[in-house]
């Protein structure tokens, strides 16, 4: 894969380092220093990319793995029925149901956080297992109990 | 709220992400990524190890007292051993995020490095500096008190203050040693442990 498609290809998929890094991100240091990281490590490992996986898989994969074993400032608010919101950093997206869907999901422990995104954009409980390293049981059992909470979330807010 | 809904249109981008997915020269990027440090680290460690030991070497040779060439050959061979680990950790780690690893494997891969670091580190408190404190202790009691070796530890009261050394050295230099990488490491160590954690429940 040459530069120039690398460059196309993470500019069209970049919509999923974009909702990984909001979910995760901290503060407005801890966004820049993911995107960078995300974007290196992508620059440095897209030689080995041979099409086996969608490029998609690919970069969550990378995304994921990066964001996780990255020194980050923490900050979670913990569970709760009528969680404050506003309490978590979060870039407004000009959207008040992004950004409520958003808040709600960050109040879930990161681990959480990555199986309902997964989830969310289309993986199925056996692909989740995979890039987690779960089997796909327990993400069946985590995702139920977590689409409960976040439905009980929205609700309240 | 239709989350799925919400969540396909919730995509987008700013600035920041374009400016660096623009970018052409990714050279001028650097990482941040813990492990990176920990192998700058273990290099730094090398290079030490290595000046200390032509240390030790050089010193066997122009001291002459054989308890003292004793300690420092233990201690020689000691930070042999601790230099190969640590070389071999050096090798091993690798700095780029995978893109086969599932996430709990990767955080097993990066809690697993410093862990073996820390382990050369431990046996780094324990065995070296012991030796290297008892080499040095003889060898400054002999020098200033002018005395041979035996006459300086035939005092009881010396080998009394050698055993109290080592006691305070050793916990204190382990300790020591557990506080910086605690200091630099902990907290990472911490969360990367409780993120295996939350994933094998």
């Amino acid at each position: 894969m040459s530069e120039k498609e690398f460059l196309s290809q993470l500019s069209a998929h970049q919509n999923i380092i974009y909702k990984l890094v909001h979910l995760y991100a901290n503060t407005e240091e801890d966004k820049k220093d993911l995107y960078q990281e995300i974007v290196l490590q992508a620059w440095k490992t897209y030689g080995a990319f041979r099409g086996e996986a969608k490029f998609s898989t690919w970069l969550y994969r990378l995304c994921l793995n990066t964001i996780f074993t990255i020194q980050r400032k923490t900050n979670r608010i913990e569970y709760t029925d009528t969680a404050k919101f506003e309490e978590t950093y979060i870039t407004a997206s000009g959207n008040d149901e992004v950004d409520r869907l958003y808040r709600a999901i960050r109040t879930f422990p990161e681990t959480e956080r990555a199986i309902i995104s997964l989830h969310l954009d289309g993986y199925d409980n056996k692909e989740v297992g995979e890039l987690i390293g779960i089997t796909a049981n327990l993400v069946a059992v985590k995702l139920h109990r977590i689409k409960q909470q976040l439905a009980s979330l929205l609700k309240n807010i | 709220m239709d989350i799925e809904n919400v969540w396909q249109r919730s995509g987008g981008s700013d600035d920041a992400l374009n400016k660096m997915i623009q970018q052409k020269d990714f050279s001028n990027l650097h990482s941040k990524l813990p492990l990176k440090k920990l192998k700058k680290n273990l290099l730094i460690g090398l290079i030490l190890a290595a000046l200390i030991t032509a240390f030790y070497v050089a010193s066997f040779f122009f001291i002459g007292i054989w308890q003292v060439h004793i300690a420092i050959a233990i201690a020689i061979l000691f930070n042999v051993i601790v230099g190969f680990d640590t070389w071999k950790l050096y090798t091993n780690i690798n700095v780029t995020v995978s893109t086969t690893n599932s996430l709990k494997d990767e955080l097993q891969k990066n809690y697993s490095g410093f862990q073996k670091w820390w382990r050369i580190q431990e046996r780094l408190g324990l065995f070296v500096y012991p030796i290297a404190a008892t080499g040095g202790f003889i060898l400054g009691g002999v020098d200033g008190s002018g005395k041979s070796v035996e006459a300086f530890l035939y005092n009881p009261k010396m080998l009394l203050v050698l055993g109290i050394t080592l006691l305070i050295l050793v916990p204190l230099c382990y300790y020591g040693a557990r506080w910086m990488f605690n200091y630099a490491y902990g907290k990472h160590l911490k969360k990367l442990k409780q993120l295996i954690d939350e994933l094998s429940n």
